[in-house]
Order: C-alpha cells, then structure tokens, then sequence
C-alpha cells in the first residue's frame, strides 16, 4: 500500500509519465505528416503554375521564333513611326523613338522666338517722315505686329503642346516598359527575329473579344482548344480539346473565337494553336 | 506555403520554431489525456457497478487490481487501507490502542480519502495547464512574429523605393503565416482544455460522491 502511494506521488513529480513519451513521439511523427500530406493531391495548390501572361502588342510583327525581349517593348514607338520596324531587327526601334520626342520640341522654340523681339525695337526709332509715309508704315506696322503677335501665341501653343506630348510620352514610357531599351521579342524567346510569338499574339486577341463578368462564373474553370488559321490570319477552324465543364465560361469562349475569326495581322504560315483559357488569369488581364 | 516558412526572416523563424514546439506537445498532452481520461471513466464506471454488486468491503478489496486506472478505486484502496489500519491498532491496545480509540473513525478514513481525492485531481489534471498556456499566448506570439515580419517587410518596401503589390505582398504573406500557425496551435489546445477541464470535474464530482457513500458506510458499520 505504502509503496504504491510513493510510486504515484512520484509519477506526479516526473516531467514524463510513462505514456506520455509515446504521445510525444505520436504528435511528431503527425506533425511531420502535416508537410507530406501538404504535397499530395489532398491539399489541391489553389494556384496551378501557370503560363507566363503576356501583353503583346498586336501592332508588332507575328513571327515564328521570337528573339528573348519584351512583347511591349514598342507599344509607344510605334504609333509614331511604323516604318523602322521591318528595317530594325534587333536594338534599334527603341533607341530610335527615343530620341524622337525630345528631337521635335527643341527645333520649333529655338528659331522664331529670335524674329519676334527684332521688329519691335526698329519702328520706335524712326518717327520723322511724311505723313502718308508715316501711316502706310504704320499701318504695315499694326499688320505686322499683329501678325507677329498671332505667330506668337501659335508659337506658345505649340511649345506647351509639345511639352504636354513629350511629358506625356515619358510617362506612357516609364509604364509601358520599364525596360527601356528591351528589344521587340518574347520573355521566352528562343529565336532571332524581332517580334512577337504568333501564340501569344492569337490569344491575346482573343482575350480582347472576350469578355464576361465574374460574378457569371464561380470557382476558376479552365478549358483547352485548338485553333487553326490560315496564314492570312482567318481562323480556319477550331474545337475544344477540353470544355471547362462550366457552359457559361465555354460558350463566352466560343464566342470570342469567333469574333477573332481574322486576326488583324497576318501569320509567317498556317498554324495551329493549342491555346488553355483560365477564367481568374483572363479576368486579371480584362 | 512552406517556401514562405523559408524565406521568413530569423526572429519569425524563432517564432515559429517556438508556435511548433507548443503544437507538438499540445498534442501530446491531448492524446495522453485523452486515453488516461477515458480510461478513467470507463473504469470508474465499471468499479462503481463492481463495488455495488459486493456487499463486504474484502471482497471488493481483493478485486481492485482490475481498476488501477480508476481514481475511485485509488480512493477505495485508501479508505479501506486506513480502516484496516484502525481497526489493527483497536484489536492491539499495548500500541496505544486507548488513543486511537477516542478518534472518530469516520474522520480518520475521511481525511485519507480527501488526501487521494487531492492527488488524484493532481494526477488527472496534470499537464493541463501548458494546454491552457498554449491556447492564451500562442496566438500573441504568433500576432509578434507577424508585427516583426511586417515590420521587416515595410523596411525592405521603403529601402527599394517600390510599394507595388508584388513587392509588399510576399512580406507581408510571409509574416501572417506566424499568426496563422500561433491560431493552429492555439485552437485545439483550448479545446483540447476545456474538454478535459470538463471531464475532470465530472470525476472529481464522482470522487466526492463516493467518498461521502463510502463514509456513510463505514459510519452506519461503526455503530452497528
């Protein structure tokens, strides 16, 4: 009796109970479980890798193998001047356009402001003539600095214009690539052409005609299709490898395929794509 | 997720090395208690239908072995091992038998039954309080590894001079895995407590029955 009442008084004091090793080593080995079942399919990634999102610029040139660049490295450049690019292969387009808008500011206020303080100062110093001297000059005068005085205020028009353009430019520079001079090509260009890959071009212009709500659609569908067009750039046909399973999602796809039936520019050949559609990733890019 | 555990920074690593080890023995306890708890119950159930199927208190005595994991049965062996104690000293009056005799029985076995009650309430509420400790300062110091990641986080933002999405919102993901691991820890050993707390008094209660039954018995034998 004596000796049971000592063996649980000293069961009380120990930091272990003869159990609780064993609890000790259960709780561990389900703990490390934690991470391993983390990796199966139990524990679905909410985010699959997905493909990189690219924002290609339709005015580029479709290639077949794009150069390593960036699909908007030109966005801007473009509209100011088409004709380089076909010339351009590697560097130069955005080096070119660069330049560009600080080139056209500085001729146009540089010149004419000279002339205009000029004629002022030169009629003020001659008074002593005839009279019908005096008021024809005088008239031709009144024309003149009214003339000057309109070249002026055209002159100041012009120069905040083409402050606000270039100041505009700038900024729509800094945004579109951050990447200066990043040349026209794709982040995973393997090739050596300038352009952009057609892949990225077909499907960023079908993400163009597509459009739908999120509130439309719940969880995040994924459907795959095949598309093939004719080197001209007119879909030829396509169908879906995969539906989504969602009928909303795959019938506002199917629709915006066929508003892309003609891409508006043209293919190097006949080719096929094997395009995935991702609702989350189309709704981030709308 | 677990990148994010990686990439954390040293003082929120400590924290959750410290959130983890909390789990880790939380759960130990809650599995130990778990067994240890049921099987008293089950036990003391058993040794009250045992106890009451015998009318002599012998008998009960010599099958008590079976009921080790029961606080009833501990408070049985006591009682009955002071009354055997009593009534040797009462049957031998050369070893002060005259002392003994003017203490009241019943309070002797009472006392030794309220000095088992206590220990076994130690016995079976043992490891609780680091259950309770986990479920009130886990989340705090989760909260703490989370204030310190984003702080750091926030450094990093105004050192690089960019505060777009993609670079403040690692950190600060970074930094609420800290409070998210400190509620994982936090949330079963408060439940984990307050589930055995419950069952421990229920048993306490059980014990403080049978000690008053078990006193009226020897009682109502005292006078007989």
């Amino acid at each position: 009796m004596e000796s049971s009442r000592k063996q649980r008084w000293k069961q009380l004091q120990s930091l272990f109970e003869p159990g609780f090793r064993r609890m000790l080593l259960v709780s561990f080995l389900l703990h490390l479980l934690l991470p391993i079942l983390y990796h199966t399919s139990w524990f679905p990634k909410r985010d699959p890798i997905k493909p990189p999102v690219y924002k290609v610029n339709l005015v580029n040139k479709i290639v077949k193998n794009p150069q390593a660049g960036r699909p908007e490295a030109t966005v801007k450049k473009n509209k100011a001047k088409p004709k380089p690019k076909p010339k351009a292969k590697p560097k130069p387009i955005p080096v070119k356009p660069k330049a560009k808008p600080k080139a056209k500011p500085k001729p146009v206020p540089k010149p004419k402001p000279k002339p205009a303080p000029k004629p002022k100062p030169k009629p003020a110093p001659k008074p002593k003539v005839s009279k019908a001297q005096d008021n024809a000059r005088l008239d031709a005068m009144a024309a003149l600095k009214a003339k000057l005085e309109k070249q002026k205020a055209e002159q100041e028009r012009q120069k905040k214009l083409d402050a606000l353009r270039a100041a505009a430019a700038k900024q729509s520079q800094q945004i579109e690539s951050p990447v200066v001079d990043a040349p026209v090509g794709m982040p995973d260009g393997k090739g050596d052409e300038a352009g952009i890959s057609a892949i990225a071009a077909v499907q960023e212009f079908i993400q163009q005609q597509w459009s739908l709500s999120k509130y439309q659609v719940a969880g995040n569908p994924e459907a795959e299709a095949l598309l093939v067009y004719s080197a001209n750039g007119t879909l030829l046909h396509y169908r879906f490898i995969e539906k989504s399973g969602n009928t909303i999602f795959d019938e506002s796809l199917a629709k915006a395929i066929n508003k892309a039936k003609q891409l508006p520019e043209e293919l190097p050949e006949k080719m096929e794509f094997n395009i995935v559609f991702n609702l989350k990733e189309m709704l981030d890019r709308q | 997720m677990f990148d994010l555990v990686l990439q954390a920074g040293p003082v929120v690593k400590l924290v959750l090395l410290i959130l983890v080890y909390f789990s880790l023995v939380s759960w130990a306890i809650i599995f130990y208690k778990f067994t240890i708890v049921q099987k008293a119950i089950k036990e003391s159930d058993r040794f009250l239908d045992f106890f009451w199927s015998k009318k002599r208190f012998d008998v009960v005595g010599q099958g008590i072995k079976d009921f080790s994991s029961s606080p009833l049965a501990t408070l049985f062996r006591e009682g009955y091992h002071e009354m055997l104690q009593l009534k040797k000293k009462a049957h031998a009056p050369e070893d002060g038998g005259d002392f003994m005799t003017k203490m009241d029985t019943t309070e002797i076995v009472g006392r030794a039954l309220r000095r088992a009650t206590t220990q076994e309430t130690h016995r079976l509420e043992k490891y609780l309080t680091f259950l309770a400790t986990t479920g009130s300062t886990a989340p705090f110091i989760g909260l703490f590894g989370t204030v310190w990641g984003i702080m750091d986080a926030f450094h990093g933002i105004g050192q690089t001079g960019s505060a777009s999405l993609a670079v403040v919102a690692p950190g600060i993901s970074e930094a609420l895995i800290a409070t998210a691991i400190g509620l994982a820890a936090a949330i079963p050993a408060v439940m984990g407590y307050n589930h055995f707390l419950n069952k421990v008094n229920v048993l306490i209660g059980e014990m403080d029955n049978f000690s008053q039954e078990f006193l009226n018995i020897v009682e109502r034998m005292e006078r007989n």
